[in-house]
């Protein structure tokens, strides 16, 4: 929390003023060591690359279930490397134009999460007593919820949509996180530093921003990190069940309409496999990236 | 210790092979004059990230049935990895050199299998952290039956319990206690389990790792004595890790002392600590003060231990800057006892405190503090002294305001303090505390600047930051300050750790510092530096403290006037020479010849007291070996007394030397 007022102090003063970078690039130096890391990030940033990219080369008439030129239900071939789905669609098209509402969805979904499980644990771990009971019971309460239930219930209140499936995965996890942020706190308030923070003259917030939430803070990280792999899950369930928007294009919907269209029964194949596969990847990229960061953060964790 | 250690442990427990017990070796080998350990040319070096470390440079020893050796040396100098390289306990990155012959046989040629009956059957380790060494969820009597059991299957598991309970009366734990849970005993009956766990396989050597050094005076001569004991009964020989010369000094038949990975002296005990030779060992030596000697009144041994011997205490890998820094004339004026004028007005001030905390699982309320007064003026030094449990925490967290008394108040400058946010943010301005474990006390994601700038930015100083924190750091004994800024603070040594965080304290310009253990968890010479440190910033800055310990010798060391507290009250008080050299209350009497002469004999039985369940009468009556000696003699007199009955005065000290005794020759205190 340095203003830069104070940075500036510090230039003037001569002083070899504390590089903020080093510890950046000592994590850096880590994570390139962890081969699983470096490969699930490797995928990330292809499959994101790829889907912010898709409106260069993806026209929405390729998309478009009447305007569909293509054969139907073809397989592989030059032209269509992945085949074509029923209306006559690239299959390939689909899968990185499906790639777009699954990573917005989980990563929006995941900061919502992110934000009120951060303030609802760091709160609950630092006012024990009273405050701290009443809001782990409310948590309690969002944990019991489930999950598919009420985004049904949402999607019937705001119309089936991305809005109601962010709505229903950050509702349903951000408890999670807050159990996990309030356990942590509570270590972290246990520790002699905090003590002294309050014998310097900090009060509750300072404390909880400045003392406990940069202990916290990789452990956010890392949860977050299978957050989102948890939420794109969930979103491509909720979409297979039919509660995105029918006319747009995702994983999950494409799994539904091979099903509904006959895929499984006429063998092909090449439209089932596609989402599934991109699904697994992108799970599993971010899977691998939070284990690496959590094993750099903490190399205790990784030996064990 | 940590929890490779534990790890360890678990494997030592399923390790046992009793078909190669190993007793025909021992049958062979452990005859008169054969040795039973021998070690030649031992080298350890761990392999790191920032390459390879030569923890043990070649190191000689051989130890005979009966023996005691003690390793002495401070942190890193590489006495614990010689304890453990013998038992192949050393972390994987470890590697082993050398010839290591127990009881005739080659162990670095032997073996896992060989390496695990021998860890049992014929050597065993005591180590540090009774309370992570041991299993949390398993009681004391179960964790003792497994490794007998294990050890010879022929025994019945009914056998092996009353072993167990055997076991544990002799070393001093009552029998009834083996159901209990390592979490429900105190420190030092943790520590006799460990022990017992250490024997039940009646091994030949123990390797004992620092066995006493989290533990009060009191109870570490108790816990000396049993270990001797031991070792005389059982014939047992015995390899003794500590940093402390005093604690070696006192049980150990030879002492060498480590320095870098080396011996630099091997000599009987006796003969080195009267006449050490090598210079570390001096220096080494020196660190300990002895009451009494007026050379260490008002100045602390160690400072230039450190500037000829600063790698043995650092961390590996970290640019070093020499850390004395004082300036010839801050030295004549610290080196000076000072004695405020009589009269001068209290600046920090304790009236009649009680802290009592809510009752907890089954047991009553603790009075943690229990009607305590005390104060200290500018540029005062008050000690205040008692073993763990005594209530000097909490009486620290009050003083500071971090805590709210339930009776009595606390007043600075002779206002109460009142506990409202604005009121209490002012007070910690005046009055600042040093916690005692440096390392704990740091925020390990926070840079040294951010560290000392946190009060500071807290109480809105920002103009001049950069100066205000590069003068702390300097005033604290960190010289070219700058260069401290951007560290973190495992890049830092302890002593630097415990530097930054006056630093921290010293950014605000308090009136007064109060600490609780400043340097007990410090090295000896480290310990001299950050004593210096403290003289030279009241001699400064007229700055006065409140110095929190169970060491006597810190207040002969530092302070001008001492109180000892036992169990939540100051039970005597007055100047340092008054008190530590002619001590009336037979607690502070039992504390002193435990510094005289550790381990020579153990001057208080019993455990240390409990605040949920505070005695009536003397509340010392229980352990009291004053009214113990006047009863055996003359049981009416000792009656008439009313130590069980009549409660003794409470103290307000001053530097008159007060007394809560009923038998005490001087005047009582009145009112
Ligand atoms: N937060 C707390 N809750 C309950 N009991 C406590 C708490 N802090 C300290 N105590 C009890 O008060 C007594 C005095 O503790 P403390 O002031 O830490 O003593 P010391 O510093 O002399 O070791 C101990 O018995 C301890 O168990
Ligand atoms: S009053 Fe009695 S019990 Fe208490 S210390 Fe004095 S002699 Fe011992
Ligand atoms: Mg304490």
């Amino acid at each position: 929390m340095t203003t830069a007022a104070d940075t500036a102090d510090t230039a003037r003063a001569g002083a070899t003023a504390p590089s903020r970078l080093a510890p950046l690039r000592r994590f850096a130096r880590g994570y390139a060591a962890r081969p699983g890391g470096v490969a699930g990030l490797a995928v990330l940033v292809v499959m994101i690359a790829a889907a912010l990219a898709a409106p260069a080369f993806i026209h929405p008439s390729d998309l478009d279930v009447i305007n569909a030129s293509g054969p139907s239900l073809a397989p592989p071939s030059l032209r269509y490397p992945l085949g074509t789905d029923q209306p006559g669609r690239s299959v390939l098209l689909l899968t990185i134009w499906g790639a777009r509402p699954s990573l917005a969805i989980g990563v929006i979904a995941t900061v919502c999460t992110i934000a009120i499980g951060a303030v609802f644990g760091l709160l609950a771990g630092h006012f024990g007593g009273i405050v701290g009971r009443v809001l782990m019971a409310v948590t309690d309460w969002f944990l019991a919820l489930p999950q598919i239930v009420l985004a049904i219930s949402l999607a019937a209140v705001l119309g089936q949509g991305d809005a109601s499936i962010t709505i229903a995965i950050a509702v349903t996890t951000w408890p999670q996180t807050a159990r996990i942020v309030r356990a942590q706190t509570l270590a972290v308030e246990a520790r002699p530093f905090v003590e002294r923070a309050h014998a310097l003259g900090a009060g509750h917030r300072q404390v909880m921003i400045r003392q406990v939430l940069p202990n916290v803070m990789p452990l956010i990280l890392v949860s977050s990190t299978l957050t989102v792999s948890g939420a794109i899950l969930t979103e491509t369930t909720l979409q297979f069940l039919g509660l995105g928007n029918p006319t747009d294009v995702s994983w999950g919907g494409m799994l539904n309409q091979a099903i509904e269209q006959g895929a499984v029964s006429d063998g092909a194949w090449w439209y089932l496999l596609p989402p599934g596969i991109a699904i697994l990847l992108v799970v599993l990229g971010f899977t691998l990236t939070g284990r690496a960061i959590e094993n750099v953060l903490n190399p205790r964790a990784g030996t064990r | 210790m940590t929890g490779g250690n534990t790890a360890t442990n678990g494997n030592l427990a399923t390790g046992g092979n009793p078909a190669t017990d190993g007793s025909a070796a021992a049958g062979e080998n452990t005859g008169a004059g054969e040795k039973l350990l021998s070690v030649r040319q031992l080298r350890v070096s761990y392999r790191g990230e920032t390459g390879t470390v030569d923890a043990v440079r070649g190191v000689d020893l051989s130890l005979e049935p009966g023996e005691v050796l003690g390793l002495a040396g401070e942190s890193g100098s590489g006495k614990t990895t010689v304890g453990l390289s013998l038992l192949r306990l050393l972390p994987r990155s470890a590697k082993v050199d050398g010839e290591i012959t127990f009881r005739g046989e080659n162990l670095r040629a032997a073996n896992w299998g060989r390496i695990r009956a021998v860890r049992w059957a014929g050597a065993s380790v005591v180590f540090q952290g009774a309370m992570s060494a041991l299993n949390p969820v398993q009681t004391i009597g179960d964790q003792l039956v497994e490794p007998i059991v294990l050890h010879s299957p022929a025994t019945s598991r009914t056998g092996a319990r009353s072993q167990a309970a055997e076991l544990l009366e002799s070393v001093g734990v009552p029998a009834a206690r083996r159901a209990a849970y390592p979490h429900e005993l105190s420190g030092g009956q943790r520590q006799r389990v460990m022990i017992a766990m250490a024997l039940a396989c009646q091994p030949d050597l123990v390797i004992a790792d620092e066995p006493t050094t989290a533990l009060d005076v009191i109870v570490q001569a108790q816990i000396l004595s049993l270990l001797a004991g031991v070792v005389a009964e059982r014939r047992i020989g015995m390899i003794m890790v500590s940093h402390d010369l005093s604690v070696l000094g006192a049980t150990c038949d030879r002492l060498a002392v480590m320095y870098r990975g080396e011996f630099v002296e091997e000599r009987p005990a006796r003969e080195l600590i009267a006449a050490p030779e090598h210079p570390y060992t001096k220096k080494l030596c020196a660190a300990f003060p002895r009451i009494g000697d007026q050379a260490s009144r008002l100045a602390p041994a160690g400072r230039s231990a450190a500037s000829d011997a600063p790698e043995a205490s650092e961390t590996p890998g970290t640019p070093e800057t020499p850390e004395a820094s004082e300036t010839p004339e801050a030295l004549g004026a610290s080196g000076a006892p000072r004695v405020p004028e009589k009269g001068a007005s209290p600046l920090l001030e304790a009236r009649g405190v009680r802290v009592t905390f809510p009752p907890r699982s089954g047991r009553g309320p603790a009075r943690a503090v229990d009607d305590v007064s005390l104060s200290v003026a500018p540029g005062e030094i008050l000690a205040l002294i008692g073993e763990s449990g005594c209530g000097k925490s909490t009486l620290c967290r009050a003083l500071t305001g971090l805590v709210k008394p339930d009776g009595g108040e606390i007043a600075y400058d002779g206002a109460p303090v009142r506990y409202r946010p604005g009121a209490l943010k002012r007070h910690r301005r005046n009055v600042q505390l040093i916690l005692q474990d440096p390392a704990g006390s740091l925020n390990p994601r926070q840079t040294v600047f951010d560290a000392v700038a946190e009060g500071p930015r807290l109480h809105g100083l920002r103009d001049g930051l950069t100066r205000r924190v590069a003068d702390a750091l300097a005033s604290a004994g960190l010289p070219e300050p700058e260069q401290y800024f951007g560290r973190y603070p495992h890049e830092l040594s302890g002593g630097q750790q415990q530097r930054v965080l006056i630093a921290g304290a010293l950014a605000l310009e308090p009136k007064v510092l109060v600490a609780d253990e400043p340097v007990s968890s410090l090295d000896a010479s480290v310990r001299g530096e950050i004593l210096h440190l403290i003289l030279d910033l009241r001699a400064r800055l007229s700055l006065a403290a409140v110095i929190v310990s169970h060491d006597l010798g810190l207040a002969w060391n530092v302070a001008d006037r001492v109180a000892v507290m036992y169990l939540g009250r100051v039970v005597e008080s007055g100047t340092v020479e008054d008190v530590l050299l002619r001590p009336e209350h037979p607690y502070t009497q039992a504390l002193v010849s435990v510094l005289e002469n550790p381990g020579e004999r153990v001057p208080l039985g019993g455990e240390p007291p409990d605040p949920t369940a505070i005695p009536g009468g003397c509340r010392f009556h229980p352990r009291c070996p004053r009214l113990a000696a006047l009863a055996a003699s003359d049981g009416a007199a000792a009656e008439a007394a009313g130590c069980t009955v009549k409660d003794v005065p409470v103290l307000t000290p001053t530097r008159d030397h007060l007394v809560a005794c009923h038998l005490a020759d001087l005047d009582p205190a009145t009112g």
